[in-house]
């Protein structure tokens, strides 16, 4: 897609920040970037606005910074506070996740880094450069019992923890991780999130972390390569949240390979899916899925292109979003089928509020507190 | 109660930048680092991050002078006085390995 015809449909703003996006990815050169600055009228306000909704305001910085001498010094000023204070959180993140990770390991619980810090050392050789606010650790199913008593050693609460308390294996079947927070010194939180299982109860896609990565997918030795991040990636940016941002599209850029085998079969059409999306808003790689073959990806890749750059769109997907988005992306009436009763059965099964909300003697109970809990839900927003 | 006892830096001396125990971070011209060992914060500005650069590589503080002089409008012995410095500050903080 042109930055012209993006200029003219969605604005200077959003039309500039792609520039950053392409420069950053070397597909563009910084003198094209000054370019469109000198042409246009720009609000910076609206810049930084749509550079934290993508969570690329550290990528932003860095090409802006190379033509700092025709951009407004106090939208760069805002800009280098936020790079300079995220730093400072993102090494000390790092610090706690490197240490609770050893603490894990002392104890017997083979885990290891994966995703928000290790993945941005990986693909962009910067822990600063990628925005992130989880810390996320991969571990086995059957040690969740252990990490949750060295989590709480050191002083973390998990979150849901009386759901996961009265109902361990209901628990442990329909969610994919248990999360931990603590207050940090800083103000901000810490925020673990220890995966046992890499996709979501609602995803009709399955697969676990060994196939994924490999039986080595717990070793301390090394780092997990670009490629197996990639397929990682594809499965967390693309299956898991439809590609909800232009960081989400960045970070595959990053670690991109044209290996057709790094991508188990299920994943390929989410891999095509990112290919029709960052080929045309960020030009990379420059060789676009043509269009045909599959209605329904096509229709998909217009409907999360026009949600990328309508500017409002760039928010966490509710779920009966993501359910819409699951049924036009599916190829085939079996595979919609299943979306809808997927969510049916999500609708309906109890989750960590009904259970919070209210005590009951047996799991089964709250299949019928849940509807009353929705319905009152319901009527005091229509009453607000 | 023993203080750590630096090597004395002149011009002739060639150093190196130790990054080996710290997370760093370039934003612009700036570089952010930490001190994994004791979380400490180091905020380096423009010029000490343009002499943090220049030592990627095995470099005599002589050399760094020069290139500062041919890259900033300074007189000599003021560069030299404020390099000497810099580098003094950063082996205070385990940044350094003099060769």
């Amino acid at each position: 897609m042109k930055i012209d015809e993006i200029n003219d449909r969605y604005g200077a703003e959003l039309a500039l920040i792609l520039c950053c996006c392409r420069a950053y990815l070397h597909v563009l050169p910084v003198s094209d970037v000054a370019g469109f600055i000198e042409q246009h009228d720009i609000s910076w306000d609206r810049v930084y606005a749509l550079s934290m909704q993508h969570k690329i305001r550290p990528i932003v910085h860095h090409v802006l910074y190379q033509v700092r001498h025709i951009v407004d010094p106090s939208f760069m000023e805002k800009l280098r506070t936020f790079c300079m204070a995220f730093s400072i959180v993102a090494f000390d993140r790092k610090r706690e996740s490197e240490r609770m990770l050893a603490l894990l390991r002392e104890n017997g619980i083979p885990a290891r880094l994966y995703k928000g810090l290790d993945f941005a050392e990986t693909a962009y050789g910067d822990i600063s450069m990628r925005e992130f606010s989880d810390m996320d650790i991969i571990i086995e199913e059957e040690n969740i019992e252990k990490v949750r008593t060295v989590m709480k050693s050191e002083g973390y609460e998990q979150h849901l923890s009386a759901y996961f308390e009265q109902y361990p294996q209901t628990f442990t079947k329909t969610h994919k991780d248990v999360s931990f927070r603590k207050p940090a010194p800083n103000g901000r939180l810490y925020n673990f999130e220890c995966h046992f299982r890499p996709v979501k109860w609602l995803m009709t896609l399955r697969c676990n972390f060994r196939e994924l990565i490999g039986e080595d997918y717990l070793s301390t030795n090394g780092r997990y390569s670009r490629s197996t991040y990639f397929r990682l990636m594809v499965l967390n940016n693309g299956a898991s949240d439809y590609y909800a941002d232009l960081r989400s599209l960045i970070d595959l850029a990053m670690v991109y390979s044209d290996d057709p085998d790094v991508i188990p079969g299920e994943l390929h059409r989410f891999r095509t899916l990112w290919e029709k999306l960052s080929g045309s808003l960020l030009c990379c790689p420059e060789e676009t899925a043509p269009a045909g073959g599959s209605l329904s990806l096509d229709r998909t890749a217009a409907f999360l292109q026009h949600r990328l750059l309508s500017g409002t769109g760039v928010q966490a997907l509710t779920f009966l979003q993501k359910v819409r988005i699951s049924i036009l992306f599916a190829d085939d009436i079996r595979t919609r089928g299943m979306i809808i009763l997927k969510a049916v059965h999500f609708l309906i099964l109890p989750n960590g509020n009904d259970i919070k909300g209210t005590r009951l003697p047996f799991y089964s109970m709250y299949f019928f507190t849940k509807p009353l809990r929705l319905a009152a839900g319901i009527i005091k927003r229509s009453l607000h | 109660m023993s203080f750590p006892v630096f090597p004395v830096l002149t011009k002739d001396v060639t150093v190196h930048r130790n990054e080996k125990d710290f997370l760093i971070s370039h934003i612009g011209d700036e570089v952010v680092l930490m001190d994994v060992k004791d979380g400490r914060y180091i905020s380096v500005n423009q010029v000490g991050s343009n002499i943090w650069n220049l030592m990627e590589r095995p470099v005599t503080i002589s050399s760094i002078i020069t290139t500062l002089i041919e890259t900033y409008d300074i007189e000599e012995e003021q560069c030299e006085h404020e390099t000497l410095a810099f580098l003094n500050k950063i082996q205070e903080h385990n940044m350094l390995i003099v060769l």
